[in-house]
């Protein structure tokens, strides 16, 4: 069993009459890559904020390594690695002399030729961060995050905003950063990134743990072995005798979703409907469930919305 | 400390590679410098035409009888057109303070007995008459004026002599050197460096650092620097330092102007004067981080640095006396640091403008500094910090 990293109980966080973070707990182990997802506004960024120390909670304790050390400690500071959602250097900088700057923060550091070829910014070594593109930015944040070598890295969104190539790059290196073992927590809106970089998956809304689990658990958790994913055409609106459906959820405009074991029942009765009602079904497609169901058997939102 | 010098170091050059920065922080201030000399150098060379000196008068006893002849002496030179504008004085004390302090430029004292003296020169002519002349050795102003006293006394004595027929009136003046500055001719290139050089430590402590901080901050550099090591004083003592380097560098580019091309002498490589210098880039980064700590937006620190840089630099005397104009604005004169720094450097140099005391020119500023940093501490968590 590996060591806890980060504790967290019963953490609090509001804004007034907002309840940012409203008594969430969780711990992260060492080596572990934990994905926190959620929408705009579910507290994902306020919850990893007060973990880096940032934002200082209205209740609830944050307690790291076996010194159940608080995120303010100077220790603490030396062993994380910060990737804010939004990244920003000093401007007149070049890339190689943004990282020597931050290396200097720290007892220990990598060297900046190793972290630059590591994000691969060879050719933009000499590039004032001004002139970086947004995923230049992203990666050269990244980097940053790594200069002091930590055995946590927070990774805010690292993706949002990048184009689908420079969104793979980014990926190589997260899983790059997982085979070094470093324990990593990830927030993102991307249900794709965290299926594909996670251990393990905390879904937040409204400041609350609504799930959490491998991604296996939960997608177990819905009960579901496919997803029946169809549009409607006809009448205008959908008349709601036909949408009276166990399990079917509105996914947007005309199209909805219905999770089932039978899959063959469920068409059945979507044909007879529609050729009731007179409606025209188009893009019938079945699926396996992935965690945007998750997200929407939860929630009755998607993800993005 | 290697890691306040490295963290020292980035912001430096990040700074110092921005065209702005770079401009009007090392070429502005000799380009000014430069207008300054070539329009007023010549227009302030010495003139005294038409200058009036200012004299205090002490009464150590009334005038009466024939020390009425005294009084019309003093009554003509102070007359409308004449050399002086007189101010009586209750003490000698009290006209001393206005002496050291540049309010006067000279005290004639009429001693206690004059009157008895007057009468025994005049009507049994015998002994003097000694009046006590007050002056500051060095002063230019002042020694002038003391000359002057001296000059109207001899023709005095003469002009009795000579209507006496004979009789013989020796008033003296027995002249008293109040203190001394070093004797120098008015030099304006010389003159107008404490302003340019005071003007280039504004522009980087009202006009650069508060603008760095809130930008920073707004930018998000601040947010990901909270989540390193670094101290807050280690960020503002980088912060000081990055400034402290620019003033330096802008300074030694002034000075090699000031001494290659325009000659300019050694008192500005005095150290008292290198320590004023020193002083105002204290005095005015403490005033731009307060001025930091009141905005939390950059267009906020804008206005008010552009606001403040243009009234403390005009209205400070950096570059004219700012004494003489009305009381409805010369309060503010008071009330600026810049007033008593640039004054402050011109005394070192041995130019005195402003009717005030050493004790006065560093005790402002020191207050000044003080409430600024107690200010920006209270409000730094406010307005620096993250949440």
């Amino acid at each position: 069993m590996s060591k806890t990293v980060i504790e967290v109980m019963n953490l609090r966080k509001y804004y007034g009459d907002t309840k940012a973070v409203d008594g969430i707990e969780f711990d992260l182990r060492e080596g572990e890559v934990l994905a926190i997802l959620g929408p705009n506004g579910a507290g994902k960024t306020t919850t990893v904020e007060m973990l880096e120390g940032l934002r200082k909670p209205d209740a609830g304790k944050i307690e790291y390594f076996e010194e159940r050390l608080p995120p303010s400690s100077e220790r603490v500071k030396e062993e994380i690695g910060v990737q804010l959602q939004s990244s920003s250097f000093f401007e007149y900088l070049s890339v190689k002399e943004t990282l020597d700057l931050f290396r200097g923060l720290y007892r220990k550091s990598i060297p900046s030729k190793d972290l630059i070829k590591e994000v691969s910014m060879e050719d933009k070594e000499k590039t004032y961060t001004k002139n970086l593109s947004g995923g230049q930015l992203q990666r050269l944040a990244v980097a940053v995050a790594l200069v002091n070598d930590p055995r946590v890295v927070f990774l805010d969104e690292p993706t949002t905003g990048l184009d689908p190539q420079a969104r793979r790059m980014l990926w190589e290196t997260i899983l790059a950063l997982k085979k070094k073992e470093k324990t990593i927590i990830l927030t993102t809106h991307y249900m794709e990134e965290a299926e594909r970089l996670a251990d393990r998956i905390i879904i937040m809304d409204y400041g609350k743990i609504i799930a959490r689990g491998t991604l296996d658990d939960l997608i177990d958790s819905i009960d579901a072995e496919n997803i029946v994913t169809f549009g409607v055409q006809g009448e205008d609106p959908v008349p709601g005798e036909f949408l009276d459906m166990e399990g079917l959820q509105h996914v947007e405009n005309r199209e909805y979703s219905v999770t089932t074991r039978d899959v063959e029942r469920i068409l059945g009765r979507l044909f007879e409907r529609s050729k009731r009602f007179g409606l025209l079904l188009d893009d019938v497609t079945i699926r396996k469930p992935n965690l945007e169901d998750v997200f929407i058997t939860l929630t009755g939102r998607k993800l993005r919305d | 400390m290697s890691r306040l010098w490295n963290f020292t170091s980035g912001l430096f050059k990040s700074e110092i590679r921005e065209f702005q920065v770079m401009f009007w922080s090392f070429i502005f201030p000799l380009i000014l410098y430069f207008i300054l000399t070539s329009v007023f150098g010549s227009f302030y060379e010495s003139d005294t035409q038409g200058v009036s000196f200012r004299v205090g008068i002490v009464r150590e006893e009334n005038l009466a009888g024939f020390g009425k002849i005294i009084d019309e002496v003093i009554e003509g030179i102070s007359s409308e057109g004449g050399p002086f504008v007189k101010k009586e004085y209750g003490s000698i004390d009290d006209a001393l303070v206005d002496l050291r302090e540049g309010r006067q430029d000279i005290v004639l004292v009429i001693p206690a007995g004059t009157n008895a003296k007057m009468t025994n020169a005049l009507a049994l002519t015998v002994g003097e008459v000694p009046l006590r002349v007050h002056y500051i050795s060095g002063k230019e102003s002042s020694t002038i004026a003391s000359s002057i006293i001296e000059e109207v006394i001899n023709e005095v004595n003469l002009e009795i002599e000579r209507r006496g027929e004979g009789d013989f009136l020796d008033i003296v003046s027995e002249t008293r050197v109040v203190s001394a500055i070093e004797e120098k001719p008015f030099d304006y290139k010389e003159y107008i460096f404490p302003g340019v050089a005071l003007m280039m430590i504004l522009s980087v402590a009202l006009l650069n650092s508060p603008i760095g901080l809130i930008q920073y901050r707004v930018s998000g550099v601040n947010k990901k620097l909270y989540t390193t090591p670094l101290r807050s004083l280690e960020y503002f003592a980088g912060h000081f330092f990055k400034l402290i380097m620019t003033m330096l560098i802008s300074l030694v580019l002034l000075y090699l102007m000031a001494t290659f091309v325009y000659r300019v002498g050694g008192s500005i490589f005095d150290i008292r004067f290198i320590l004023t210098l020193l002083f105002s880039m204290i005095v005015t980064i403490s005033f731009g981080l307060m001025m930091a700590s009141f905005s939390k937006k950059l267009s906020t620190v804008a206005v008010l640095g552009q606001s403040l840089y243009a009234i403390m630099m005009f209205l400070g005397g950096l570059y004219f006396p700012v004494f003489d104009l009305p009381w409805g604005i010369r309060w503010l004169v008071y009330a600026l640091p810049t007033t008593y720094l640039v004054e402050l450097s011109r005394r070192v140099m041995g130019y005195q403008f402003a009717p005030l005391s050493i004790g006065w020119l560093i005790a402002v500023p020191l207050i000044w500094t003080t409430f600024s940093l107690v200010v920006f501490a209270v409000n730094f968590k406010k307005v620096m910090g993250y949440e």
